[in-house]
């Protein structure tokens, strides 16, 4: 049968005779369709499907709603079209009510006034909408459901189609959206990202993981991953994607991996499973290159291992002083158990605080460094002597002091007990060489009876190797001293007389000329022990006097230059041989041709001034020319510069008062 | 004739000073340590006192303080004999009251000439 276009509803209806009726509806279902094919606008459609159901039923009046269900599962009717405007009679919303409840056509035919019709729109036992009409009674009778069924149908798949196809139009919108963010974040990522498929193929990296294995995507994407790790790793990544299989899964690692050049690094990995089309699901692996971090952690224990394991103190601060550290040797040096609200200055006693920021902070400030002898405070509140190194730092956010302090009371001691030993056996050894000596003058001086020639020969030897042996008694002494790095109490010193009395002592026994000019330092004073300072120009007059033979001119000269006073001796004596020229400052050694001159010497005396020039502040140095001479120059600062001197009391265990 | 005390606790170097002084024609007086030095100094009159610095009993420090403060004593000459030499040592020895200082190993001309000095200035022949 050929179907009509739509008959327009007229002003009043009239009931429709069955047959007319039936071919009404195909004629209807045929061009909804159509509609729907060629719809452009949604809610146009809507309206076209409500005209349709309301020229097939002869009503005026109708509506289609869709239902919709809100986040917390409650269905909310919505209108899709309507013939009247606003809201819904009440009475024709209680059937609409009654229609959704009962998922079942509702009608209510009165004998008077309008008759209602409700028909739930559904697919698959899922109701979808109502579509709600109102007429006289006799458009509205018990057959008019069953008339309007086959159309209903098709409305209510066409109505499930607009749901999904805006359903899939939001999702496919969110999906875009959710897209984009995900390819900015993955390809932002300063971490790899990679996905494997299940047998473990690469199907995308992002930058990043392409930097770190150091290779390109043509290269990466479509090998294994079997390539980039081991194949524990790879079991493991794999083993993720059936996690239904796994009741624990571990989803994070250490694994080795390795670059495209062969460089293996340790990197920390995740891995996620997602499920790709047709549930084949496939893993993400996210990693991080940690090699430069398990290294500094390495090296971070090992520091904190060795710190705890030197009995020095070390101990940092923040930049205002407030002590963040303290190792266990500091503790134990120390006796304190919390530093808790310390700040370092807490670690010193009061004159050595003074001297901290007098003397340390602005080397600090100009260095960044300081090196001295300094004092501790220990818990008791006693001191203790140590030797010190202090550093300040600053770069940005590390700006820190520390502290690293050893311990010298041991040394101290030591030194003491070394001082007192030689001191007595000096002592001791010159007792018996008093009355060796001292008989062995008499003899010769013929006080106990006349001496002949044979045994004035024998006395003379035995006075000439008494006298030797009491020159090395003295010179241990001053040997044994050579390890002192301090100068007790001293004094200003005038060098200038000091060079005066060696000359006066030394020229007597000189075949040849001293001459001194120490016009120029007359007045010049250098801080320390007068007595050492003689001895060591005492040593160099020897030498020059030993080392000339034949006479000559030995001159001696000082003066000041810059801050220090350069006093220099000069001999014409035989020299002394390049190759010895270095080893003259050490103990016991004589050059070769001092050896072939046969001359007496214990090999000590310049050793023994290097040690008390140094002590001193200054410096010593040779330079000779054999058969020529030598030269010895000696530098040392004025004042009371460059001196090392203890702090923290004299022997007797008072504190100075400021220095 | 000059009477000088010699107080050490060492033999040998009492006998050699003894020597050499007597040999000058000096009497000689000993003592073996500081106490015995001012027992015989109680009792006898002595023109100078050679003094060793490391006795037991009592040492030259001592001794030479406490005859310092004795009244009959305060002029008596003291040359100290010893065998320490530094310059703190002779500082200490000085400040003692000590009129002079001879360090051991010494030449015994070189100590007989000092005595000779200081009994001279002393008034004593």
């Amino acid at each position: 049968m050929e179907p009509t276009s739509a008959s327009p509803t007229g002003p009043s209806s009239r009931p429709l005779h069955v047959a007319e009726a039936r071919s009404n509806i195909l004629a209807e279902i045929v061009t909804i369709q159509e509609q729907y094919r060629q719809h452009r606008d949604v809610g146009e459609l809507w309206q076209h499907l409500l005209t349709s159901v309301l020229r097939c039923s002869g009503c005026e009046v109708g509506f289609i709603g869709e239902l919709v269900w809100n986040d917390i599962g409650i269905p909310n009717l919505e209108t899709r079209a309507s013939t009247v405007p606003g809201s819904l009679p009440p009475d024709l919303g209680l059937i609409i009510s009654e229609v959704i409840a009962r998922s079942d056509d509702v009608m209510v035919a009165p004998e008077a006034g309008a008759g209602f019709l409700g028909m739930p729109l559904v697919v698959a036992d899922r109701i979808l909408g109502v579509v709600g009409l109102a007429g006289p009674p006799y458009v509205i009778t018990g057959e008019t459901a069953e008339m309007l069924r086959p159309l209903v149908g098709v409305v209510a798949a066409i109505v499930e189609s607009i749901t999904n196809a805006t359903q899939r139009d939001a999702v496919t919108e969110r999906l875009r959206r959710n897209l984009g963010f995900l390819e900015a974040v993955v390809g932002n990522a300063s971490y790899g990202v990679i996905v494997v498929d299940p047998e473990g193929t690469i199907e995308l990296a992002n930058e990043a993981a392409l930097a770190l294995l150091g290779t390109s995507s043509q290269a990466l994407v479509g090998d294994s991953i079997g390539g980039v790790m081991s194949p524990r790793a790879v079991d493991w990544v794999l083993s993720q994607i059936v996690a239904s299989s796994v009741t624990d899964p571990i989803t994070r690692r250490t694994v080795q991996m390795l670059s495209h050049s062969g460089i293996p690094f340790r990197a920390d990995v995740t891995v996620g499973t997602f499920t790709l089309a047709e549930d084949r699901a496939a893993a993400v692996l996210t990693f991080r290159d940690i090699e430069a971090e398990l290294l500094a952690q390495a090296t971070a224990l090992r520091s904190a291992d060795l710190l705890g394991f030197t009995p020095d103190l070390v101990v940092w601060s923040d930049a205002s002083g407030a002590i963040e550290f303290i190792n266990a040797g500091g503790r134990v040096l120390t006796g304190l158990s919390d530093v808790d609200g310390m700040s370092i200055e807490d670690l010193f006693p009061p004159w050595a605080v003074e001297r901290f920021g007098r003397e340390i902070i602005p080397e600090l400030g100009a260095t960044g460094s300081w090196i001295g002898e300094m004092a501790l405070r220990d818990h008791g509140g006693e001191e203790i002597p140590v030797s010190m190194t202090c550093l300040f730092r600053h770069e940005g956010d590390n700006t820190y002091y520390a502290l690293l302090a050893r311990d010298l009371r041991e040394h101290q001691h030591l030194e003491l007990l070394q001082h007192a030993f030689v001191s007595t056996v000096s002592h001791e050894l010159r007792t018996p060489l008093t009355g060796i000596l001292g008989y062995l003058e008499m003899f010769v001086s013929g006080d106990l009876g006349e001496v002949a020639p044979e045994q004035k020969l024998a006395l003379d030897v035995m006075s000439r190797n008494g006298d030797r042996l009491l020159e090395l008694v003295d010179k241990l002494l001053q040997v044994a001293s050579i390890g002192e790095t301090a100068i007790r109490d001293p004094e200003p010193v005038r060098i200038a007389s000091v060079l005066e009395h060696a000359r006066a002592s030394w020229s007597d026994q000189f075949v040849g000329s001293i001459s001194t000019d120490t016009e120029s330092v007359s007045a010049v004073e250098v801080s320390g022990s007068a007595a050492e300072l003689a001895t060591v120009f005492s040593g160099l007059f020897e030498n020059a006097v030993k080392f000339s033979p034949n006479g000559g001119d030995i001159l001696v000269s000082a003066k000041v230059v810059d801050s220090s006073i350069m006093i220099e001796v000069l001999d014409t004596g035989i020299g002394i041989p390049p190759a010895d020229v270095d080893r003259v400052f050490d103990r016991f050694f004589r050059a070769s041709n001092a050896r072939e001159m046969e001359s007496q010497g214990a090999g000590l005396g310049l050793a023994i001034a290097r040690a008390i020039v140094r002590k001193h502040g200054g410096e010593i140095t040779v330079t000779s020319a054999p058969e020529e001479g030598t030269l010895v120059r000696v530098i040392l600062p004025l004042g009371q510069q460059g001196l090392t001197y203890r702090e923290g009391g004299d022997r007797n265990g008072e504190s100075p008062g400021g220095r | 004739m000059a009477r000088v005390l010699v107080v050490d606790d060492d033999p040998d170097v009492r006998q050699l000073v003894e020597m050499k002084l007597r040999l000058d024609g000096i009497e000689t007086l000993t003592a073996t340590n500081g106490q015995e030095a001012l027992d015989v100094l109680a009792t006898n009159d002595v023109d100078l006192v050679v003094l060793d610095l490391m006795m037991p009993v009592m040492d030259g420090i001592e001794t030479c303080r406490r005859i310092r403060e004795a009244e009959d004593m305060a002029d008596l000459p003291v040359i100290m004999l010893t065998a320490k030499a530094q310059a703190s040592d002779i500082q200490i020895g000085f400040s003692t009251g000590a009129t002079d200082y001879v360090v051991k190993p010494f030449s015994p001309r070189e100590l007989l000439s000092r005595v000779r000095g200081s009994l001279a200035r002393a008034g004593v022949r």
